[in-house]
């Protein structure tokens, strides 16, 4: 049931070509320190955290659920949660966790969801949580990406992996531009 | 080897430079490098026989071609080889008409006027066994040579030096090398042809076939290896394109069918012929894409299909006379089967998520998708669904 849900709100998204989605997200990731060496999500976090000057928690989350989303950030009122799903691959919480990471990266702002906070921490009192919401009531989940923001976020966490997981650069990176006029024209023009 | 030189050669640079001409309009480096391989291919070209007789036919002057003309382009070339290295090398370059350039064309003025002055136009200017003794002739030749000599150690040594550096931080320098030792064989070339000269002038022919023919293999070892490593980083994204292309279309029906199932997972619109995934580019990120989405789904599918499907997968999956690892990609693959029959039954969701099976290593997740996209794609020797019977709400 959930899967049918979840189609009807993708149906108006998924306009965007891929190009045009990583043109976005390299203007993005230009813009962000730069990646730790060795590269893990959680490091990552931990390097975003610092840099913020607040904590960021990776919780995994034990429930899961079809109509639940496999990740989400909970901006608290003094640290950021993101929780991701303990039953994907190795590869997927990765994914899961850059997702919600760029979404904080990106600065980007969802809808408070008590019920949902109270799913994720459920050792928490009502109480609690509407003191930890009240300041920044940030959340943003994985679910689809029928969303400009989530479509943004998905791809930037892409490419961070992607960039992560590259080679080291190589000095005659120019020689491939050697018949691609279009970056050849961009360097040319940066020179 | 004539037929190398004269011929092979001569294409492979020819259509070399073609294929790098659009970067003429890119950065110094690239315009510069482009620049060195469309002289030599210049210099090559008036070098083949059947283009001296017409060019020195068409001139009216016997040996214009071979004495002056593929000198000059050289020459050219050497200048761009030079540029190219100080722009790789970082020097700040400016607007004006660099000295390097400034200094080439003087050495070309005081050959041609050497030439048109001095030297006899003829075929024998062309018999180094007559040249001994000719001062301007062997004037001409060691200015040229030296030029060469001068050129092939300030720029292998700062090609090296360069190499270092990027050694330091931690960039491989990669075609870079093969660049520098490309130079290294252009100063040796032109070290061995001055000793040549002096040679001619001590001594006479003597030596004249062996000569010719070590210099022959240096220049010809010189131009492949600056060719090499002007290829080899196009020629290592080609082959990782090549091979990020195969698999993505190796997971190709894998995801189709994941994603016609559980499509909310699909980011965008991707590519899907493998000439669509080449013109979009970065085949890495598509296919680190394509794995995130075939795990995305099986995730969704987790949920509806029972908790003992992977043991009842991975069971099947022994009985068929799976061994070693593949046990665990046979199962996958038979998982994936049975959760999609399950799913499209319109089996509804469970209220706890069964455990997707998945590999445990980030880096190798890539490969393992790919051999189970092809233990999916077989034709199943066993059918899960019938045995699941009664599945629990």
């Amino acid at each position: 049931m959930a899967i049918h849900r979840r189609r009807q709100r993708q149906q108006a998204g998924q306009a965007a070509s891929l190009t045009d989605l990583l043109v976005r997200a390299e203007a993005t990731l230009d813009q962000l320190p730069p990646l730790p060496d060795p590269f893990t999500a959680d490091a990552y976090a931990q390097a975003i955290g610092a840099l913020r000057g607040r904590p960021i928690l990776l919780l995994p989350l034990g429930e899961s659920n079809a109509d639940l989303p496999c990740g989400q950030w909970f901006a608290l009122e003094d640290c950021d949660l993101v929780c991701y799903d303990a039953h994907a691959s190795p590869l997927l919480q990765e994914q899961i966790k850059l997702h919600e990471l760029s979404h904080l990266l990106c600065g980007h702002r969802g809808v408070i969801d008590e019920a949902m906070l109270r799913r994720v921490l459920p050792n928490l009192s009502a109480g609690l949580i509407q003191r930890k919401l009240r300041r920044r009531p940030v959340v943003m989940g994985r679910t689809s990406y029928n969303s400009g923001d989530e479509q943004e976020a998905e791809m930037l966490a892409t490419l961070i992996a992607e960039r992560a997981a590259a080679e080291p650069p190589r000095a005659d990176q120019f020689l491939l531009n050697l018949t691609d006029l279009r970056t050849a024209h961009r360097q040319g023009s940066n020179s | 080897m004539i037929w190398f030189v004269h011929i092979v050669m001569p294409v492979v640079l020819v259509a070399f430079s073609i294929w790098g001409m659009p970067s003429a309009r890119g950065t110094r480096q690239q315009r510069a490098l482009i620049g060195c391989f469309a002289f030599l291919a210049t210099a090559l070209v008036l070098g083949m026989p059947a283009v001296i007789g017409g060019l020195d036919g068409l001139l009216g002057v016997t040996s214009i071609t071979t004495i002056l003309l593929e000198h000059l382009a050289i020459i050219g070339a050497l200048a761009c080889l030079t540029d190219f290295v100080y722009a790789l090398y970082g020097t700040q370059l400016t607007r004006r008409l660099h000295p390097r350039y400034i200094f080439a064309g003087a050495l070309s003025v005081a050959l041609t006027v050497l030439y048109v002055g001095f030297m006899p136009h003829n075929a024998a200017a062309l018999d180094y066994s007559k040249t001994s003794g000719r001062t301007a002739e062997i004037a001409f030749l060691c200015l040229f040579y030296l030029w060469m000599v001068y050129v092939g150690t300030q720029t292998t040594t700062l090609l090296i030096r360069r190499i270092r550096q990027l050694r330091q931080e931690h960039q491989r320098p990669g075609g870079i090398v093969l660049l520098a030792a490309g130079c290294l064989f252009g100063g040796l070339f032109g070290a061995w042809r001055t000793a040549y000269m002096i040679v001619l002038l001590a001594t006479g022919s003597s030596m004249i076939n062996i000569m010719e023919q070590i210099s022959e293999l240096l220049m010809t070892v010189s131009i492949l290896l600056l060719v090499a490593g002007a290829v080899t980083a196009p020629i290592s994204a080609l082959l990782r394109t090549i091979r990020a292309v195969w698999a993505l279309n190796r997971l190709a029906r894998l995801w189709a069918d994941l994603t016609e199932c559980v499509p909310h997972v699909v980011l965008g619109q991707p590519p899907l012929t493998a000439w669509a995934q080449i013109r979009t580019g970065r085949p890495n990120l598509q296919l680190r894409r394509r794995a995130v989405e075939i795990r995305d789904a099986a995730l969704t599918l987790a949920g509806y299909a029972p908790e003992d499907l992977h043991e009842q997968a991975t069971a099947a999956a022994e009985a068929s006379g799976a061994r070693g690892d593949q046990i665990q990609i046979e199962a996958e693959a038979l998982w994936i089967r049975a959760a999609l029959d399950i799913f499209r039954s319109g089996a509804p969701a469970r209220s706890e998520t069964a455990r997707a099976p998945h590999g445990d290593d980030v880096t190798q997740e890539i490969k393992r998708l790919v051999r189970v996209a092809a233990a999916y794609g077989r034709r199943p020797r066993v059918n899960l669904v019938p045995t699941l019977g009664e599945q629990p709400a």
